[in-house]
């Protein structure tokens, strides 16, 4: 009979959850994770609230500080959150939203989505993770501020004093009427990992929320000293750099004040998005076409650009929010682009009548009408993009045709699961993985160390197509992905479908080694350009096997990091100790490969994920396409950053 | 509990990429410029070097030589590694072969060599010239991939065999290709540069006012090496006189020496390579056409198809 003490559970242990503390409880579900994406979603939220000012046409400029002392700061020149006692709860508003979570939404209704235009959980959220914060609102002439410390006021709303201000903060809000400034520093003991902002990353995002709000000028400034900046990998000066952007004369404005400083304006809007998107690629229309009118209380603004490309990129925004899944507004704008350049493609007689069955019945009335008469102010253009559509569509059909005939074929229809799968006992999906293994070393371990009740292992020989460049028609014919795609269940292409997928977690399992590293980067090409949704809905993993292996005498130890190694050498001083560099994962006996990198109570993964969209596409047309001269560029870059495997 | 983290693709993509592609060329695909071998080439002659496998001694399976490359040096495929060997014995792929073969070592048809349990193998003489005074602290060593022996990063060399057998290779994101030379021609081009070498001193703190040691009978206190700069004034131009261009080992002719001025000062060009052919009248007054030597890595059977599908094909007339 099991021992309960009945001590331990009476009222007193219940907690009611109140305020903030559901927050720090459980970080991740109001930021995603409490890594480099959560840390950084901090400064989206407050960031937001400023952009939502800017949209509701009440500021027109945004500061971003990436403080010295660690945190941030954003200012705006909004309205200034309201400071005045809220007769339900007796609090100043200020220190409601700040402190409430769900404020925006759950109380006042109409009076806040007008003068406040926050998200919601948006600022109080940060509050509650963060050591520090301090929010200064100027409004009416009068100055005032409140800090807070992990979520809980420090002190009421107070008029501010200036001495205690910083001086950048001051300065802003001295000259300008009214606004909103927000400082915090994120809180270390939820941050664990992550501690630094990368400041490529947010000039990314900046970049594009200046993009999208027209009229808007959004200020950056580093404050950090150099050294502390994370130099990491994706602060490459080739990924989407403010230097492009610099070259390419779309930045307006440039204060070199120091340390870093940018500023983003742009008078054309999504246009001058669609430029800079399209910068590196040969264009087809040289004028954009761009439209930005309103109807219906429906503001509406486009722009199209036809380049060398045969895969559409399309980037849809409502209010500024990225919406990768589409939604109305697509399929209007799909629709209206076909439905005229259809039209005007009969109308000069480039393709024969008959029509395309694709068009939908909808309109979007905006849309086909500003691009008709694009169209045809622009015959030269026009006619570029009708050529363009044409060779695509030849090529569209050629692939569909391909594909349609290795599909009838049954090419992956009605195939058994592929004999190399050693599949696991386990039918639902959510508690089973998939281990995708570099044939040759591993395999054999692997299959032999698992847990068969959810671990299934697939072995795939040597390295897999590089599917960045080709169409759906060679992946599904290609003897190395086939097992792949039938061993995922999910298939691929127009018949995928997700709910069809046998593993929730599919494990990169490869090589310490250099071939290893070749091979992770062709697998994740694969899923990223062929089953991105997979990576998306968080499926997709790499195992992290060890690095180093120590022996001495007739011991032997794995070693996961550089950190792990020093601190076991100095642990072990007395003895003699060879350490390897590990190579493959085949090295391990089959218990030690579980205990190391397989079994889920021991182990370490690392799930892959997308941060930005477009920044992924370019890395991967960078690495993996045709054009060799950006990868020189890259390898020579960083080379210096670079484990050798030697 | 499971210790689950986040990576980001770019991030996780550019790692992964950086790391194969600086590894396969450092360590696998590019030749080291000072002795002009690729890591698996360096491991093979330095295996051989250490059985004892001298131009004079008796030659030994290759087999064995491989296994002593793999379990030693070079953690790879035994059929790599073996044709790593073979090709530096083939009398038509080297300028000069680095390593003798016994038994069948392919040939210029294309013919796959002899197993590796039938063919045996030793270092040519030319090959002692690269790895000399090896043992005399000439070289870094540094260990090997199990940590329990030691391998050299470069040999002493004292060929220039880059230029001398060439190279060619296939990276990530850059490939080098570099075609064989005349030994007696480079040692020519390589007297020249010397002749022509100016010693110039640097101007530093000890010694404000540089002067020309070499006008100088004798000098006290010697400046330090590090305080000249050694440049040849030799140009390309000059240099072509001795090395007229490349020296393939299977002959033929090169046409065009402005292509070959233009490769060797720039690093980049190309170069046509024909075939050495004559006619000959036989002795019923019929004509026919004798290739003597091919371009360099030509196959010659697969030539020879290719002649017989364009006569087939009555794109070359067949003559009377």
């Amino acid at each position: 009979m099991p021992n309960v003490s009945k001590s331990n559970y009476d009222v007193s242990s219940i907690q009611v959850l109140e305020g903030l503390e559901p927050v720090r409880k459980r970080p991740a579900m109001y930021i995603g994770d409490t890594g480099e994406y959560g840390f950084h979603h901090l400064l989206t939220e407050i960031v937001n609230n400023g952009i939502d000012e800017a949209l509701a046409g009440r500021a027109d400029k945004l500061w971003v500080f990436l403080e010295s002392e660690g945190g941030a700061t954003v200012v705006d020149n909004g309205a200034g959150i309201p400071t005045g006692i809220h007769p339900k709860y007796k609090k100043s508003a200020l220190e409601i939203v700040m402190t409430f979570l769900h404020a925006g939404g759950k109380f006042g209704g109409n009076t806040y989505k007008v003068s406040g235009g926050l998200h919601g959980v948006g600022a109080s959220v940060v509050n509650a993770l963060s050591k520090e914060m301090i929010v200064y609102v100027k409004r009416d002439g009068k100055l005032v501020s409140q800090t807070y410390e992990r979520g809980k006021p420090k002190t009421g709303v107070i008029e501010a004093k200036e001495s205690t201000i910083a001086n950048h903060i001051k300065e802003i809000l001295k000259v300008e009427k009214s606004g909103t400034a927000v400082t915090f520093k994120p809180d270390s003991d939820i941050f664990k990992e992550f501690k630094d902002f990368d400041r490529p990353r947010i000039l990314r995002q900046l970049r594009n929320y200046a993009f999208l709000t027209a009229g808007i000028t959004i200020f950056f400034s580093d404050l950090r000293s150099e050294t502390s900046n994370s130099s990491s990998l994706s602060s490459s000066s080739l990924s989407l750099g403010v230097e492009d952007l610099r070259a390419e004369g779309l930045e307006p404005k440039t204060y070199n004040l120091k340390p870093i400083n940018y500023t983003f304006h742009f008078e054309g809007g999504v246009k001058s998005f669609v430029q800079f998107l399209n910068r590196n690629h040969t264009l087809i229309n040289q004028k954009i076409f761009f439209v930005s009118r309103s109807k219906d209380d429906v503001s509406v603004e486009a722009a199209l650009q036809y380049q060398d490309d045969f895969e559409e990129h399309v980037l849809t925004f409502a209010n500024n929010i990225e919406t990768k899944e589409g939604g109305t507004h697509l399929t209007g704008f799909k629709t209206a682009i076909t439905r005229a350049l259809n039209d005007y493609a009969k109308k000069n007689n480039l393709i024969k009548d008959g029509g395309n069955p694709e068009v939908k019945p909808i309109v979007e009335v905006i849309l086909g009408d500003a691009l008709k008469s694009y169209l045809q102010e622009n015959p030269a253009e026009a006619r570029a993009i009708s050529d363009k559509i044409i060779l695509a569509a030849k090529a569209r059909v050629a692939a569909a045709k391909a594909r349609e005939s290795v599909i009838r074929k049954g090419a992956l229809e009605g195939i058994t699961l592929p004999g190399k799968l050693a599949d696991c006992q386990e039918k639902d999906p959510e508690k089973s993985e998939l281990f995708v293994v570099e044939g040759d070393s591993a395999g054999g371990s692997a299959k032999q160390g698992r847990d068969r009740k959810t671990q299934a292992i697939l072995p795939l020989f040597g390295k897999i197509l590089n599917t960045e460049r080709i169409h759906l028609d060679k992946v599904i014919t290609s003897e190395k992905l086939i097992p792949l795609i039938v061993a995922l269940g999910c298939s691929i292409g127009d018949t995928f479908d997700a709910a069809k997928l046998r593993y929730h977690k599919i494990i990169f399992m490869t090589d310490a080694d250099v071939d290893g590293s070749h091979i992770k980067a062709l697998y994740t090409t694969f899923f990223y350009r062929h089953l991105l949704p997979l990576i998306e809905q968080g499926f997709v993993y790499v195992s992290v096997p060890p690095l180093f292996k120590a022996t001495w005498g007739k011991e032997k130890k794995y070693l996961f990091d550089e950190a792990q190694r020093d601190q076991f050498l100095k642990e072990m001083k007395n003895q003699k100790i060879t350490i390897q560099r590990f190579k493959g994962l085949g090295e391990m006996n089959a218990e030690e490969l579980w205990e190391t990198t397989m079994a889920p109570e021991t182990r370490t993964v690392k799930k892959i994920t997308i941060a930005d969209a477009t920044q992924a596409d370019e890395t991967f047309r960078m690495l993996m396409g045709e054009e060799v001269a950006p990868r020189k560029k890259f390898i020579m870059t960083h080379a210096h950053q670079a484990e050798l495997d030697i | 509990m499971e210790n689950q983290q986040t990576t980001e693709i770019t991030t996780e993509m550019k790692k992964s990429y950086l790391d194969y592609a600086m590894s396969v060329i450092v360590a696998r695909a590019i030749p080291d410029v000072k002795d002009g071998l690729k890591p698996s080439h360096r491991r093979t002659l330095y295996a051989m070097h250490r059985l004892g496998l001298s131009h004079g001694s008796a030659f030994k399976k290759c087999a064995r030589i491989v296994g002593e490359v793999l379990g030693k040096y070079h953690p790879h495929g035994d059929m790599a590694a073996y044709d790593t060997l073979v090709r530096l014995a083939q009398d038509f792929s080297m300028r000069y072969p680095l390593v003798w073969g016994q038994g069948n070592f392919g040939s210029v048809d294309g013919d796959p060599p002899a197993h590796m349990r039938y063919t045996e193998a030793k270092l040519q003489a030319i090959s002692e010239e690269l790895l000399a005074d090896l043992d005399k602290e000439t070289v870094d060593f540094i260990p090997n991939f199990d940590a329990t022996e030691e391998e050299p990063v470069v040999l002493p060399a004292n060929l220039p065999n880059l230029l001398l057998n060439g190279t060619d290779g296939i990276a990530v994101g850059m490939a080098t290709k570099i075609p064989p030379h005349n030994l007696a021609e480079v040692i020519d081009g390589l007297s020249f540069i010397i002749d022509n070498l100016k010693l110039t001193p640097l101007a530093d703190e000890d010694n404000p006012h540089p002067f020309n040691i070499l006008n100088l009978p004798y000098i006290p206190n010697p400046p330090k090496v590090e305080n000249f700069s050694l440049n040849s004034e030799a140009t390309v131009e000059e240099l072509m006189q001795f090395v007229k261009g490349p020296d393939f080992p299977t002959g033929a002719q090169i046409y065009g020496t402005k292509d070959l001025l233009e490769a060797y000062s720039t690093g980049r060009g190309s170069i046509l390579v024909r075939a050495k052919a004559e006619v000959v009248e036989n002795k019923n007054g019929r004509f026919q056409i004798i290739v003597t030597e091919i371009p360099y890595q030509q196959n010659k059977s697969t030539l020879i198809a290719q002649i017989a599908d364009l006569v087939k094909d009555k794109r070359v007339e067949e003559s009377l």
